[in-house]
């Protein structure tokens, strides 16, 4: 698994309007009012493991995930996702350890749609973006400015919300090196666990949150010839928590891999632990 | 003596009126609110008004209390606009004379039960 897939699955592992509870697995249904600045910081440990020809293959990436998002109009907000990672390799009896800032993203997104009633929400935004070239090439980036698009949709309520995403992203060339392009799906449900009755003197709810996630990921090329070992089909189910309260959400999941269907010899993720804190200014 | 009992009387008396009649309640009916970040934004947004003295919120109905002295003249306008930008639709707005709020410098946030 290349080093922007590994990065990427970390990212978008991040909605404007105010809709507290968000997915814990991707950045773009965030909700943030006009005016209003929204902190989030994530930190997530991937694992990728694998035995090929005998040799073990062993890659653990560490990632600390800033997303700030702010609302320019009750409709439009800018979002820009930076990671700081730790990628650390073992393959055999090789060892490589690289830190630093890997390829940021910035997004926009803009609310199409609403249909508020008492206790209740939905709306649609579609939202496009850039990831640029910010990490070091071939260590903690690719070197290419690609570009991804979507929709979001959200359904919310005082007792549940539900977040659904596709996305698809354009890779760019870059030094003779194509990375494959990507779509997926992904869809989020967040249950009020507590609590069960509301009183006077509720002030955070505590979520149970279940999410999937579906990849397609199309071969990347090098210098014009296709990669046999990239490419494939992913989906993950994420079990999590999420405590709300009226000015911070901390959330936690793990993404767990229930269909690694790579191509060749491509290394497939094990699973991944999210933990992320969530402020609002 | 015999003056201050009567004028004490009579200051205690206008102290009265004036706090009644300074203190109105804004009953805002705001939908899309679904969590308790809801309620601070929504909150947050009438308190920094100045003369508001008390906001409540019945998350579930919808409703927002707001209590507040002569100086503030809410309209429809204004408040479409202002849940608008915090993410939220107001819907309509009922004003009585007199306040239910026993503590007025206390904001409280009560959910139906």
């Amino acid at each position: 698994m290349s080093v922007r897939i590994i990065i990427l699955f970390c990212l978008f592992i991040a909605p404007a309007g105010a809709v507290m509870a968000a997915p814990i697995t991707f950045n773009t249904a965030l909700p943030v009012s006009k005016g209003e600045v929204l902190l989030r910081q994530q930190f997530i440990v991937t694992k990728l493991s694998d035995r090929l020809n005998g040799t073990k293959r062993d890659v653990t990436a560490r990632a600390g995930v800033s997303v700030l998002g702010y609302g320019v109009t009750p409709k439009l907000a800018l979002f820009g996702v930076a990671p700081l990672v730790n990628i650390e390799r073992k393959i055999g009896t090789m060892n490589s350890n690289v830190t630093g800032l890997g390829d940021a993203s910035v997004f926009a997104r803009a609310e199409v749609f609403r249909s508020d009633t008492p206790g209740k929400t939905i709306r649609i935004a579609p939202f496009a973006g850039l990831t640029l070239p910010t990490g070091r090439k071939n260590k903690t980036g690719d070197g290419s400015t690609d570009g991804f698009a979507g929709l979001i949709f959200t359904a919310a309520s005082i007792d549940w919300n539900f977040d659904s995403q596709i996305k698809y992203v354009a890779n760019r060339r870059a030094n003779g090196f194509a990375r494959g392009d990507t779509a997926s799906m992904d869809a989020s449900l967040q249950y009020r666990l507590l609590p069960q009755t509301m009183s006077n003197t509720t002030n955070a709810f505590l979520y149970g949150v279940m999410e999937a996630n579906f990849t397609y990921l199309q071969r990347d090329r090098i210098g014009g010839a296709i990669n046999p070992n990239s490419g494939g089909v992913q989906a993950f189910v994420s079990p999590g928590l999420q405590y709300a309260t009226r000015r911070w959400i901390a959330e936690t999941a793990v993404k767990i891999p229930v269909l690694n269907d790579l191509h060749g010899t491509a290394l497939a993720p094990d699973y991944a632990l999210i933990t992320s804190l969530r402020f609002n200014f | 003596m015999l003056k201050i009992i009567p004028l004490s009387i009579v200051l205690a008396l206008m102290g009265s009126a004036a706090g009644f009649a300074a203190d109105t309640q804004y009953t805002l009916k705001v939908d899309g609110m679904t969590c308790p970040f809801c309620v601070a934004t929504s909150e947050k947004a009438l308190k920094k008004i100045d003369g508001v003295n008390a906001v409540s919120t019945d998350l579930e109905a919808g409703i927002i209390k707001v209590c507040a002295d002569e100086k503030v003249k809410f309209t429809d306008d204004q408040l479409k606009e202002m849940f608008l930008e915090r993410g939220f639709t107001y819907r309509s707005m009922t004003k009585t004379q007199t306040c239910a709020h026993a503590a007025p410098a206390k904001h409280e946030t009560k959910k139906a039960g």
